[in-house]
């Protein structure tokens, strides 16, 4: 069955884009619609309308239309350091950044190279809860400590555990607020 | 550290603010609206930035206080504004009392509304964070 995810807002996009790839479903046909509470649903073919709580059973029938068993691996992403590479969980990396053309990822503890373009992480990540916060910063919204309103409608996240601050640009202020449910 | 763009918001805002403080003042003692007005846009300046610079430190340094850093900021913004008109040469207790009253009342705004910011943010994010874990 060939799904193409259309007319949601664009984080709602990105993470369907990349879910269904990683499904390897093929959304290049347009016999079923998925789309997003509020936005036009199409007038030919099946629609899938779901809001952003009803995500996870989305996903549930998504996984149970392709058959396909979960990967093991798929928690894993493997960071680089002094040559040698580690097996890092998702849920323990705070946040990916990019420096130049490297991307590291942060542990609470150290710091390693991820073999992995951000905006594809970024695609991959959002339905684990790694958000994009500016041009070169991934969080992962279990570690942000708190979050204070900063000056020019812009928001400084504290991580926790260790002292970083990271500053979430104006211009994806308003995907942040949307991600929180605001 | 603060970015020169946050510093052109906060001298921009606080600009606007001690002009709209200082107007009534101004329109009661029947002075020149522009010299004065801009005088008052001034004294609005320094006191943001002031307000500003206290924000940045007690953020960093008093986080577990939520109730000193109003304190504080009430502390400024009544000892900036007075200060800052009696420099200019105000010597009216009524127009003292106004103008300080005004700033206070506009100042205190905006800061419990950027509290309750917080608070509304800081909820969501314990929400958000449940359904991850």
């Amino acid at each position: 069955m060939a799904i193409i995810p259309i007319t949601g807002s664009r984080n709602v996009e990105l993470y369907l884009k990349g879910f269904l790839q990683k499904l390897n479903f093929d959304i290049a046909d347009f016999h079923l619609y998925i789309v997003e509470k509020g936005q036009v649903i199409p007038e030919n073919g099946l629609s899938i309308v779901f809001d952003e709580t009803s995500i996870n059973s989305l996903r549930s029938l998504l996984e149970n239309l392709n058959g396909k068993p979960k990967e093991i691996s798929a928690d894993l992403v493997m960071g680089k350091k002094n040559d040698s590479y580690h097996p890092l969980t998702y849920s323990t990396i705070c946040y990916f950044f990019a420096q130049g053309n490297t991307v590291l990822c942060r542990t609470d503890a150290e710091q390693y190279e991820v073999n992995k373009k951000l905006y594809l992480l970024e695609a991959e990540l959002l339905s684990r809860g790694f958000l994009r916060i500016n041009k070169s910063v991934i969080i992962n919204v279990i570690w942000i400590a708190e979050i204070i309103p900063w000056f020019g409608g812009k928001l400084l996240l504290k991580v926790k555990m260790i002292k970083d601050e990271l500053e979430v640009s104006r211009n994806y202020v308003p995907a942040f607020k949307n991600f929180l449910g605001l | 550290m603060i970015k020169l763009t946050d510093l052109f918001f906060t001298i921009a805002l606080s600009s606007c603010t001690g002009a709209l403080v200082g107007l009534p003042v101004i329109l009661m003692g029947d002075w020149d609206i522009f010299p004065n007005l801009m005088k008052s846009a001034f004294v609005g300046m320094i006191t943001g930035i002031t307000v500003r610079v206290a924000f940045t430190f007690f953020y960093r340094n008093l986080k577990n206080s939520s109730i000193l850093p109003f304190v504080i900021f009430f502390i400024i913004i009544a000892g900036g504004t007075c200060g800052g008109a009696c420099i200019l040469g105000l010597r009216n207790v009524l127009y003292h009392l106004i103008i300080t009253g005004l700033a206070e009342l506009t100042g205190m705004l905006m800061a419990i509304t950027g509290y309750n910011y917080y608070i509304k943010l800081n909820k969501s994010l314990e929400k958000i964070q449940k359904r991850f874990k």
